[in-house]
């Protein structure tokens, strides 16, 4: 069934025509949520409130446009507040705090240049990308999205966003050769 | 001349972030809450409006046997109830509690006496403190003493840190309860567990005390 | 003669079991009247009544009126607290069990108040079947309130009752979780960091799911 029939009936409120929408994005919207706060918690709250909030926004959706875009537009703006706010927290946090969140695995091992895991190295490198520089890598790279939906989603222009994953590549190279001509 | 898909090692990175494992459960909460809105589930709202209400009347057994009539029989058994507590509140002796360091959900402190166990179950004196410097006024209030913000005052101790403390004899169970600055200002107790009911839009503290009665 | 006497004392000793709980009825009324409206006294001592029949706790409900009262608010705010209580005290006790103890309900009551499923309660009673879950509860209501997520909350209490966590064990807990907040961290990672260092946590433990599905956040 196609993302505008579940949204039509979505938007009178049937919540199981949602629930297939939920399931079909879901792994996106977690994926790019978890790369950009960097906890999975956060991540998770992230997302929830998209949802709940593409739920409620879903009667003054205009069904002409596309629903992913409109929904990782409302994600994006969520991730972008929650790593605000958490911003604000950091700054009176004791640093060794930060540094058992932040780092990918769940043991606080963390992704050091001796690590085994190649998913860990990886995660690291992408979460060491700047804000703006790890959503446009994130979109284009990891969801394969096309520049046009990109500048909806993030309000950039497509040169701008070609720009902005240009410089991430950029800063990846060296830690990626690291990590796969060892 | 750059790969028109991409820079491969980039590529290859993207792969891997691909491979997150979807988590079930997490799909779950959010059906969950969003299920919850759409039906409009909340704390259930019992009708108790077709409950028919009962005045407790006290049962006199077989009418006709006896010739005590109803009133003077309450007012005895008042009388006697009064009584008993009367003696409870002789034998309340104030007794310092733990330090006030000690954790705010539950405060142990010596039971008070065997009077007071008959009259009504286990009182325990608690002891409760607000630093406060600047209130010229503190006062205790809760559900022990009807939120009345005359009725319990704090003492303001004498060495002069602000601290402001009394101490009530409270029954077993749990107890919600706030400060009031001054008159004016309703505070909850910052070393205590928060009463999530907000009737007020304001918030209150909880104090748990041991034991209890079954109901 | 002896008879007689022996008559009026058993009179008196019923007399005094079955007029204790009106003497309460009667100071409650007293209360309610002294402090309120006469037409909000009336409704309120109404439902009270009305859950007194229902064998809830009536003192918080009272209690609930008076600070009402006391915080000048509105008659119609009062009743809708007094109804509202009733409904969670009510919720709270057909999970909890008729054995329950009146602060378990009360503290029932107010986590389901707080937002938290009564399933959740249903699973704590099932993980702490012998002791009160009233500073449980409590601790989890608090949490709530600081805004910890539900099922972080629900499942981190769950977690240390299944541990056989003591009454103290759950006081510290939350102080430490409340104090890590104060300091800046976020609540969910503060509650899951000190979850671990709860007394017979074990690494096994950490994972243990809650048996039934929380929502995130509670309803608004």
């Amino acid at each position: 069934m196609t993302d505008a029939i579940l949204q039509a009936r979505a938007a009178e409120g049937d919540v199981e025509a949602y629930s297939v929408l939920v399931r079909r994005y879901y792994s996106m919207c977690s994926r790019i949520a978890q790369r950009m706060l960097r906890d999975p918690e956060d991540a998770e709250d992230a997302v929830q409130d998209t949802f709940l909030r593409a739920f409620r926004a879903l009667p003054r959706f205009d069904h002409r446009k596309v629903f992913r875009a409109w929904l990782l537009r409302i994600l994006i703006n969520q991730c972008r507040t929650h790593a605000l706010k958490r911003r604000r927290r950091e700054r009176r946090l004791p640093r060794d705090e930060i540094a058992l969140r932040d780092t990918p695995s769940s043991d606080g091992n963390g992704a050091s240049a001796m690590g085994h895991d190649e998913r860990e190295r990886v995660v690291a490198a992408v979460e060491a990308l700047e804000p703006l520089l790890r959503e446009a890598f994130l979109l284009k790279y990891v969801e394969e999205l096309e520049y046009k939906e990109m500048a909806e989603i993030t309000g950039a222009s497509i040169s701008a966003l070609k720009m902005r994953v240009k410089r991430a590549c950029e800063a990846l190279r060296p830690r990626l050769e690291a990590i796969y001509h060892e | 001349m750059s790969d028109p898909r991409g820079d491969p090692l980039a590529r290859r990175a993207a792969e891997v972030l691909r491979r997150e494992q979807t988590d079930e459960r997490a799909i779950e909460r959010v059906m969950a809450a969003l299920r919850e809105r759409a039906n409009g589930d909340a704390p259930e709202d019992v009708d108790v409006d077709h409950v028919t209400p009962s005045v407790a009347e006290p049962a006199i057994p077989a009418a006709g046997r006896f010739s005590l009539t109803t009133w003077p029989a309450l007012a005895a058994a008042a009388v006697i109830f009064a009584i008993g507590l009367g003696v409870g509140a002789a034998f309340l002796a104030p007794r310092e509690t733990r330090a006030i360091n000690a954790d705010g959900a539950t405060r142990e402190a010596a039971p008070v006496s065997e009077a007071a166990n008959a009259a009504g179950g286990q009182s325990q004196l608690v002891e409760f403190v607000l630093v406060a410097p600047r209130a010229a006024r503190v006062s205790l209030v809760g559900e022990f003493n009807g939120w009345d913000a005359s009725a319990t005052p704090m003492r303001h101790a004498e060495r002069g840190d602000g601290t402001w403390s009394v101490s009530v004899p409270l029954g077993a169970g749990r107890h919600v309860y706030a400060f009031v600055i001054d008159n004016s200002t309703w505070v909850p107790d910052p070393q205590a567990p928060l009463a999530p009911e907000q009737w007020y839009g304001e918030r209150n503290s909880v104090v748990v005390v041991s034991g209890g009665p079954r109901s | 003669m002896t008879f007689i006497v022996f008559r009026r004392l058993t009179t008196i000793a019923a007399l005094v079991t079955f007029a204790l709980p009106t003497c309460r009825l009667a100071a409650q009324s007293a209360q309610l009247s002294a402090k309120l409206p006469r037409e909000t006294a009336l409704e309120v001592t109404r439902l009270i009544d009305s859950a007194r029949a229902l064998s809830l706790p009536t003192d918080p409900l009272v209690g609930v009126a008076l600070e009402g009262a006391n915080r000048h608010a509105s008659a119609e705010r009062i009743v809708r607290a007094v109804r509202q209580y009733i409904g969670a005290l009510h919720s709270a006790r057909d999970v909890l069990g008729d054995g329950a103890l009146d602060a378990e309900v009360v503290s029932g009551a107010g986590a389901v108040l707080a937002g938290v499923n009564t399933s959740v309660l249903r699973e704590l009673r099932a993980a702490r079947p012998k002791e009160p879950l009233t500073v449980p509860l409590v601790v989890l209501a608090d949490l709530v309130a600081r805004g910890v997520p539900l099922d972080t909350a629900s499942r981190a209490v769950y977690v240390a009752a299944r541990a056989r966590a003591r009454d103290a064990d759950f006081t510290l807990l939350r102080r430490f979780i409340e104090q890590d907040i104060s300091a800046g961290a976020s609540p969910a990672a503060a509650t899951s960091l000190r979850l671990r260092n709860v007394p017979g946590v074990t690494p096994e433990d950490l994972q243990t799911q809650l048996p039934v599905t929380v929502p995130r956040r509670p309803n608004p």
